[in-house]
């Protein structure tokens, strides 16, 4: 637990949909437990709905109470376009160099 | 996603109802065209045709029906009284709609032919559309541009409901345009446990757009029940709070439509398998009598009597669910009749009778087309032109029955 920068990277599956979404974040949540930092993977992500959005907000907003980093990468274009819907885009570290946001 | 798909074959089904209802309506508005009845139940399936397919994203038909429910409005406001040719024109924008709709569930795009009779309906359209007098007491109602504020909290359950919130922005966003939207996601409490399927999402939007706050709230619709959405124009003449309509507030307003069938739509298969299964259950109740016979039980073979007497009106109401009546496909003809006899120049009047006459679905639904053959025969050669009616000195108007009624299905011209 106490590992400084234990990173660990994640691609998440093709549907992160409400049929998905608490599986999915039993699994993340369990993730971020156990490393300090966290990158997903979005790319493959060709379908989300706003429980799967909701999913992502959920580890933003974990990771920033609890101190850990978390990355979303190369945010397919579905998901970009939902967060673009929502606004979002700002609330989400797509950065993949350099010190994290918190 | 399979719920989705399910979802849009409900919308299918519904629409193609709506749109028989519409057609329906515009029939007897020919016959009379203040008839409010007939006005509010095209006006409804109109409207209710825009609001379902703007949540399901196909932006074609909004787009279209918008210019049609524009007109339909103006009717229902009695400020225009529709003409046979007006009706002619909303009867082609009916058929356009249902091939838009076609197009849209097959997610196909539209072919140049289509958009063209898109584009010269609504300017048809426009055309007849009387030009906005706004009255002092209308300038509450009148669609006016405006900038709104809509507050949205989505209920914990939209999921689970199937519901999901960036379809009703989406098509928030197909009536104007959304400037600003901050999105605010929010547990019921700090240290509550996170469900992941619990939508916890709430919006805070700003909206430029054409439109009364009776069209904003009707995009919340379907998730009313359970979400809080409070609507205030931001811009306007005066500043002032329009609606704020709460779930609370809306729980005791529930307006049915007064021709809201009383219908429930079941799976056909599902029928089938029970009827299959009534079926077994009638031989295997006369096994039961038979060996009841055999082993001259009195008191059981009386106890098997009944039973199965039991079971032959289970038996005779299952085969009654396949029963429809055949007036809907009756009013069908209603149309036909109307289109040909303008096209030919006639004057023919349609009398129906036996509307109610049951008949199973299968055999309505195969003698449609023959019957429709027949009656364009009848229309074509059975009646002569109104000038030549009068010259042989019959009235000018033509009269074609149809009647149905057990034992045979008789048609019968005159």
């Amino acid at each position: 637990m106490n590992n400084h920068r234990v990173e660990a990277s994640i691609t998440l599956a093709a549907q992160l949909t409400i049929y998905q979404a608490a599986e999915c974040y039993a699994t993340l949540s369990d993730v971020l437990q156990r490393y300090s930092e966290l990158h997903l993977d979005l790319s493959a992500v060709t379908e989300i709905d706003s429980a799967g959005m909701q999913v992502l907000l959920q580890l933003a907003r974990q990771a920033g109470l609890e101190g850990f980093d978390i990355r979303f990468l190369t945010p397919s274009e579905e998901i970009a376009a939902l967060m673009q819907l929502y606004q979002l885009t700002a609330d989400f570290d797509t950065t993949t160099e350099g010190p994290g946001r918190i | 996603m399979s719920t989705m798909f399910d979802a849009l074959q409900t919308f299918m089904a519904e629409s193609a109802s709506l749109l028989q209802e519409m057609e329906h309506g515009l029939l007897i508005m020919e016959d009379d065209a203040t008839d409010k009845e007939a006005i509010n139940a095209v006006f409804r399936a109109a409207h209710t045709i825009k609001g379902s397919a703007g949540l399901f994203g196909l932006d074609d038909i909004v787009g279209f029906t918008h210019h049609v429910e524009t007109l339909l409005d103006q009717v229902r406001n009695e400020a225009l009284v529709l003409c046979s040719e007006q009706i002619s024109l909303l009867l082609k924008c009916r058929d356009h709609m249902q091939h838009l709709l076609q197009l849209g569930i097959d997610n196909k795009p539209l072919p140049a032919a289509l958009i063209a009779e898109g584009q010269r309906l609504i300017v048809a359209l426009a055309q007849d559309a009387v030009p906005e007098v706004v009255t002092e007491s209308a300038i509450a109602l009148a669609p006016a541009l405006g900038r709104w504020h809509l507050s949205i909290r989505f209920g914990q359950d939209t999921f689970r409901n199937g519901m999901e919130p960036s379809s009703f922005l989406k098509y928030l966003n197909s009536l104007g345009q959304i400037t600003s939207l901050k999105t605010q996601f929010m547990l019921p409490a700090p240290d509550a446990v996170f469900d992941a399927e619990s939508c916890y999402l709430a919006f805070d939007v700003l909206f430029n757009g054409v439109t009364t706050a009776d069209e904003l709230e009707a995009v919340f619709e379907f998730v009313r029940d359970d979400c809080q959405l409070e609507i205030h124009v931001v811009n306007q003449e005066q500043q002032a709070v329009v609606a704020a309509v709460t779930a609370a507030a809306k729980a005791n307003d529930t307006t049915v439509s007064p021709t809201a069938n009383n219908l429930i739509r079941i799976n056909a298969e599902k029928l089938d398998h029970l009827i299959n299964l009534v079926g077994e259950l009638v031989i295997s109740t006369a096994g039961v009598h038979l060996l009841a016979n055999r082993n001259q039980d009195a008191a059981l073979s009386e106890a098997s009597s009944e039973a199965a007497h039991l079971v032959e009106e289970i038996r005779e109401s299952a085969m009654r669910l396949r029963m429809v009546e055949i007036g809907e496909s009756f009013s069908r003809f209603k149309r036909v009749v109307r289109d040909l006899s303008k096209d030919l120049g006639k004057d023919i009047r349609l009398e129906l009778s036996g509307e109610d006459t049951e008949l199973d679905k299968s055999i309505v639904e195969q003698i449609g087309d023959p019957l429709t053959h027949l009656i364009r025969n009848a229309l074509d050669h059975g009646i002569e032109r109104s000038d030549v009616r009068i010259a042989a000195g019959k009235p000018a108007s033509g009269t074609l029955k149809l009647n149905a009624y057990h034992e045979s299905l008789s048609l019968i011209h005159i």
